[in-house]
């Protein structure tokens, strides 16, 4: 590997991506943890790709991340999201934990590749991710941990996990905090399965975590988690998984393209009529709205980024919440339908059955997740609530 | 009268607390307790600013729909009150 390429993360996540298509139906049928993929991200330092360069990782913006992602999910969307998801974790230790931790914690992200994991839903509540049941117990010196936890995404391969937890046994749900904790810091019991019509490599398993840990894996910032979560946490992540939908939307669509410039496999469509140029524009028209209401989203969250860091008060406006909201609602909807478009143009063999050469059934199924993911009716009440509050939407 | 010095009623008091979900039923509510940790997020404060402003007949300027207005039961009380005063002024 030359030392350009070493330091291309787009690059690099072209090479890497190989590794993913190769693995991706194996991991989609079986069910299974993409790890031989993970292995590969691990190798090429882009688990450290929004680690600062000071901390040893690839010091990568919002806008290559999102780049990354869409390569990565347009092999494999399940190691897309895994991926995109542990770089929403590392983003929340860059700008929120304590300076000792970030100091323990980032180089091991650039260098060793720790995976980190998710962990913020809670049976009592679901996916919400403001409040939070499980209390943090101070034990001596130290904090005492016990979480149940009903989906984790790659929860079993975590390296670290980031999770939320109610600040004490005698603070309300709203009242969260993070916490950091490594693998061997826990003991960690796997209660459920994974057997999900798609998105089938993210393993997002039922588990339990317990562990005794030192105070300064305590995250509390000012402003609490609710700071944490609408300054990175939310955005980042609905970036990231929008990202993550696009790429792999963006996957299936050149890959019937290529199938449509092939004249022996194109036998059968009728590339030259209306009725197939408008569907196929139709799609094409859904993937490029999302692409470019994402690139907005990320431009304008750089801005307010520059403009007065994570304690910028306007990443707190409903309008910034709301256009977050709108990121994940569009996409999520729009993509899961062009796809849906795409497999009736495609038909039966192309995009129905399982096809080597096409994964748009795979994609089919994939997609049909993003709605659920932190469900879009939750989102539409939020932001029908916010936008009355947001009546001057013409000015920025 | 005295406009400003006037404690919230009762009324008030008691729409505020229907939407603190984490607020046990009966459990003292003090006047500057933070109402975000009482459950009183953003989805809620918009519900119990549609209430008010159903109860009072008023609609709050874009410039009080702030987290601070929505803080704790004196600051929304003070938007409240200063509001409905203007109200009896103008009447």
């Amino acid at each position: 590997m030359t030392v350009a390429t070493r330091n291309n993360p787009i690059e690099l996540a072209h090479e890497v991506a190989t590794v993913l298509a190769a693995h991706a139906v194996a991991v989609d049928e079986q069910g299974v943890f993409p790890e031989a993929s993970m292995q590969a991200l691990k190798r090429s330092g882009l688990m450290g790709l929004v680690v600062p360069l000071e901390y040893g990782g690839l010091g990568g913006s919002y806008q290559t991340m999102v780049q990354v992602i869409q390569r990565l999910s347009s092999a494999c969307l399940s190691t897309g999201m895994i991926w995109a998801m542990h770089c929403q974790q590392v983003a929340t230790l860059v700008d929120h934990a304590p300076l000792e931790l970030r100091q323990r914690v980032l180089p091991q992200i650039a260098d060793e590749g720790m995976f980190v994991a998710s962990v913020t839903s809670e049976r009592e509540k679901g996916g919400h991710l403001l409040t939070a049941y499980a209390p943090v117990l101070l034990d001596g010196d130290g904090l005492l941990l016990l979480r149940d936890a009903p989906v984790v995404t790659g929860g079993a391969f975590g390296d670290g996990y980031l999770m939320t937890m109610r600040a004490s046994a005698e603070s309300p749900p709203s009242e969260v905090v993070l916490v950091f904790a490594e693998r061997a810091q826990l003991e960690i019991g796997i209660q459920a399965g994974w057997s999900a019509l798609g998105m089938r490599g993210t393993q997002s398993i039922g588990m339990t975590l317990k562990g005794h840990l030192p105070k300064e894996q305590l995250i509390d910032p000012p402003g609490g988690f609710a700071q944490i979560a609408v300054s990175t946490m939310i955005p980042v992540g609905h970036i990231a998984w929008a990202a993550s939908w696009l790429g792999a939307a963006q996957g299936a669509f050149e890959q019937m393209i290529d199938v449509f410039r092939d004249p022996k496999a194109r036998q059968g469509f009728n590339l030259q009529s209306d009725l197939f140029a408008m569907r196929l524009a139709e799609v094409r028209l859904q993937i490029d709205t999302v692409r470019a209401y994402l690139q907005q989203t990320v431009r304008e969250y750089d801005e307010l980024l520059n403009a007065g860091g994570v304690y910028n008060p306007a990443l707190r406006s409903p309008h910034f919440s709301i256009q977050i909201n709108n990121l994940k609602l569009l996409a999520s909807d729009m993509l899961f339908n062009a796809i849906n478009q795409l497999v009736q143009l495609s038909g039966l063999r192309y995009g129905y059955l399982k096809n080597p050469r096409v994964s748009l059934e795979r994609t089919f199924r994939d997609l049909r997740a993003a709605s659920l993911m932190y469900s879009n009716d939750r989102l539409l009440v939020a932001n029908g609530k916010l936008a009355l509050l947001d009546r001057d939407i013409v000015s920025v | 009268m005295e406009r400003t010095a006037r404690m919230p009623d009762q009324r008030f008091i008691m729409m505020v607390r229907n939407h603190l979900k984490y607020l046990k039923p009966g459990a003292a509510l003090a006047l500057d307790q933070p109402l975000k940790l009482l459950g009183l997020d953003s989805m809620a404060a918009v519900d119990l600013l549609l209430d008010i402003e159903d109860n009072y007949g008023i609609t709050l300027p874009d410039t009080y729909l702030t987290e601070e207005t929505f803080s704790t039961i004196q600051a929304l009380w003070l938007v409240v009150e200063n509001l409905t005063s203007n109200l009896e002024i103008k009447g």
